[in-house]
């Protein structure tokens, strides 16, 4: 992991102090909310529907477990005991006083993690592949290259008023989890024909109101170029980007209004332009960063575990969870393990602090101390010995976090919604609970197989249901929540937008409507399908008619 | 501050001039960004029209941390 | 309005010229890029330094070569939010190597002078009453700055990789907390 020298620390510590000050000048009454407003949210800082909420930043999704402690630490002492892991893997907590915000700073400070550009029209949290560095299909690890945004994207002098806000995403692999095609800038690590490192770049994704699917711009960009390349198309943004609507700020609307072509012929242009003046990125700097992301000390160890196998066989519930909850490790005898935090009853994303202490604790022991968040709102436990994969799903299970359902149907994105944020027009987390409780027959969810349902309270799409493949909006019908559907979603390698089923279901109607579309795509299937491949096999038709009848179909 | 507490006006200009009363709260940080809601008469008092209102003045309608929401 | 120029109050030689007005013999005149533009021809021979104020959507690229008579470039900023001069100011300063003052004007807030100076600013137009000696205590609150910048102290790349350092070894300690 990343570690701070004094440089990084005595930045994250000015800025906790400075916004001490900031809190300070607001409580004394010296500044109004308004003239507050854009310096908390420079600090992550939110008003929402029944309090603040301060979004952590989790760089890349990567945690150690004294941080995640520090966090348990941060939930227990000034929020209710939880805290709310997001789609872009930071963490939300839902109810601090603001005269503690400045103590929270210095908690997570301490630990070297910040709140910084969690919100604003700014360049945002970096987020990787959870799987980083893990990954068996990986080219290279991306999270050098993410730290490496990280620093240069902290208080970037230039790009801290953009006309929005800037979402970047970075993975090592082909197989993709980091959703590149729907974020502002995506990049992929990729070797050219001589074997030299560099990355592909995807521009101009996106969701909200106007979903997009990103375009490339630059087949390669060799990883020395970075830097620069990013602060060119940030300056063409920056300067072009609309700032007269809202809705059209995003950098998607420019490249889409311009022409992909265009677009990349001025970021080129701008990039050649910056060549002397722009932020360099040397080999040792590189190589610097690359020294604290090298793997752990792995033991040589047997691909197969006698014991592991063993009890695979014996304990369906044990298998069941190996099943969905484990990932193929590049190193043999080692497993990734997901943990997840979609049991039943509960809300995607949410996690206690005794828990969080239970999970640090499992890293400790079991996990080189290493934690990944993923964008599915769960957690990883990155580097497992296959011989001690018995122990760690005890521990979970002593915690109460070892549902296995990992990819599943129950295993739902969802934002915070109308529950708890000022924005959405619809709860989303009972919706949800609805759903993981129709489909609680594991047997059922097995049959049903991999399936992504992606739930948002409003258009805003933090819960990222243009992706899903069953997606679900939350739209106000005078005063009333109502639920539009999309199917046939994705934001992986081959990414799609879905499309819009027909008109949208009451609170009360949409877990049954989910449960029709389950129906119709099981009695639709071909040997070996999933969800998404039987989806774009037949179309919406078959799904229309059992959802709305024939007659409207 | 509770709903049960909430003054209840008919007119538009009555509503603003509720929230121009709370000027002093607003300087002295009692409150934050106070606005007018639409509300009905029901029973046991106000209730809020919208779902938002609800959900503001009741709290989340699912259980968080070691919270569970009001029947 | 307060000027503040480097790090202390200043007195303001410069006369905003509106469109239609003359342009006064002898004085200082800041004029719009639109009057620069129409009156170019004869405001060359003028004998008395000339300034440009540049809206937020106007670009400086278009005056790169007048930028040799120009004594001030000043960049409006229509609100805050609106961070196109940011741009603008590093390609007077980086791109087109203006040495002149690059003033911040408009909606110029305490909390941004730090990002502004670091852009290439060294002039700013505050709000009336403006405390200079609190607004300039923002300068000092951040040390760190991870990117090469068109003014100010080095970057943390700079730090950690001094140039006569060998490429092998970066500079900085590690001031690990033991966790």
């Amino acid at each position: 992991m990343y570690r701070y020298d004094t440089l990084d620390q005595n930045l994250v510590d000015e800025r906790a102090r400075q916004f001490r000050g900031q809190v300070a000048r607001r409580l004394s009454g010296e500044l109004s909310e308004a003239e507050f407003r854009p310096l908390r949210l420079m600090n992550g800082l939110y008003l929402q529907l029944h309090a603040y909420m301060v979004r952590v930043a989790i760089p890349y999704g990567t945690l150690s477990a004294d941080q995640m402690r520090a966090l348990a630490y941060i939930a227990r002492t000034w929020d209710r005991g939880y805290g709310h892991f997001t789609t872009r893997q930071n963490i939300q907590f839902n109810w601090p006083n603001l005269a503690d915000v400045p103590d929270i700073l210095d908690a997570l400070a301490a630990v070297e993690m910040h709140a910084i550009q969690t919100s604003g029209n700014c360049i945002r949290n970096v987020t990787a592949d959870a799987y980083a560095g893990v990954a068996d299909d990986e080219v290279a690890d991306p999270r050098v290259y993410a730290e490496i945004i990280r620093q240069w994207s902290s208080l970037h002098p230039e790009f801290s008023f953009l006309p929005r806000k800037f979402k970047v995403a970075v993975t090592g692999a082909p197989q993709d989890r980091a959703a590149l095609r729907v974020h502002d800038i995506g990049l992929r690590l990729c070797r050219d024909s001589d074997g030299a490192l560099g990355f592909e770049v995807m521009v101009g994704g996106g969701q909200g109101r106007t979903p997009m699917i990103g375009t490339t711009i630059r087949s390669f960009l060799p990883e020395a170029d970075l830097l620069t390349y990013l602060e060119a198309i940030l300056r063409v943004y920056n300067m072009l980007g609309r700032r007269d609507n809202l809705y059209k700020a995003r950098i998607k609307i420019l490249v889409h209004s311009l022409g992909a072509e265009t677009f990349a012929a001025m970021v080129e242009d701008e990039w050649h332009q910056l060549e002397d003046t722009g932020p360099a990125l040397p080999a040792h700097e590189i190589k610097r960063i690359r020294a604290f992301f090298l793997p752990p000390t792995y033991e040589d160890l047997e691909a197969t575990v006698p014991e592991f196998e063993a009890r695979r066989r014996q304990d369906t519930a044990f298998a069941r969870w190996c099943q969905t909850n484990l990932a193929r490790h590049r190193r043999s005898g080692y497993a990734i393990v997901d943990v997840s935090l979609k049991p039943e009853g509960g809300s995607p994303g949410d996690i206690m602090a005794e828990q969080m202490e239970a999970v640090a604790d499992l890293a400790k022991r079991y996990s080189f101390g290493e934690i990944r968040v993923t964008h599915a709102q769960n957690l990883v436990l990155p580097h497992v010995k296959l011989a001690e994969l018995s122990a760690v799903w005890e521990g979970l299970a002593a915690a109460g976090l070892e549902t296995p359902n990992v990819g599943l149907v129950t295993d739902i994105i969802a934002c915070p919604g109308l529950d708890f944020c000022n924005l959405a027009n619809a709860r989303s987390i009972p919706v949800a609970q609805r759903i993981i409780e129709r489909f609680r027959n594991l047997d059922r969810q097995h049959d049903i197989g991999e399936l992504r349902i992606n739930i948002s309270g409003c258009i805003n799409a933090c819960g990222h249901h243009h992706v899903g493949h069953i997606g679900i909006l939350g739209v106000d019908r005078k005063g009333e929540e109502y639920y539009q559907i999309t199917l046939g979603g994705s934001s992986d390698e081959t990414a799609s937008l879905g499309k819009v089923v027909g008109p949208s279901f009451s609170y009360d109607a949409i877990t049954d409507a989910v449960e029709v579309i389950v129906t119709t795509y099981l009695a639709q299937r071909c040997q070996g399908e999933r969800f998404l491949d039987t989806y774009r096999r037949v179309g919406a038709q078959p799904f229309k008619e059992d959802l709305y009848g024939i007659a409207q179909g | 501050m509770r709903l049960g507490d909430a003054h209840d006006v008919t007119k538009e200009t009555e509503a603003e001039e509720l929230i121009a009363n709370t000027e002093a709260d607003v300087a002295a940080c009692r409150v934050v960004e106070p606005y007018a809601m639409t509300v009905e008469k029901a029973a046991r008092g106000l209730k809020p029209v919208s779902q938002r209102e609800r959900i503001r003045a009741r709290g989340p309608t699912v259980p968080y941390g070691h919270h569970k929401p009001r029947a | 309005m307060v000027l503040l120029k480097g790090d202390q109050a200043a007195q303001d030689p410069w006369i905003r010229v509106a469109d239609e007005d003359p342009v006064p013999d002898g004085a200082s005149a800041l004029l719009t890029y639109d009057r620069w533009r129409r009156d170019r021809d004869r405001l060359v021979l003028r004998n008395a330094p000339l300034g440009i104020i540049l809206h937020s959507e106007q670009s400086p690229l278009p005056i790169a070569d007048d930028l040799p008579r120009l004594g001030l470039v000043a960049l409006e900023f229509p609100k805050f939010t609106d961070g196109r001069p940011y741009s603008h100011a590093r390609l007077l300063r980086q791109r087109l190597g203006y040495r002149g003052e690059v003033r911040a004007v408009g909606n110029v807030l305490r909390d941004q002078l730090l990002f502004m100076r670091r852009c290439g600013f060294n002039a700013f137009e505050l709000p009336d009453g403006a405390d200079v000696g609190e607004w300039c205590s923002a300068f000092d609150e951040i040390s760190v700055f991870y990117q090469p910048a068109a003014n100010g102290p080095p970057s943390a790349m700079d730090l950690r990789w001094p140039a006569e350092s060998p490429a092998e070894t970066p500079v900085s300690v590690f001031g690990m907390r033991g966790y």
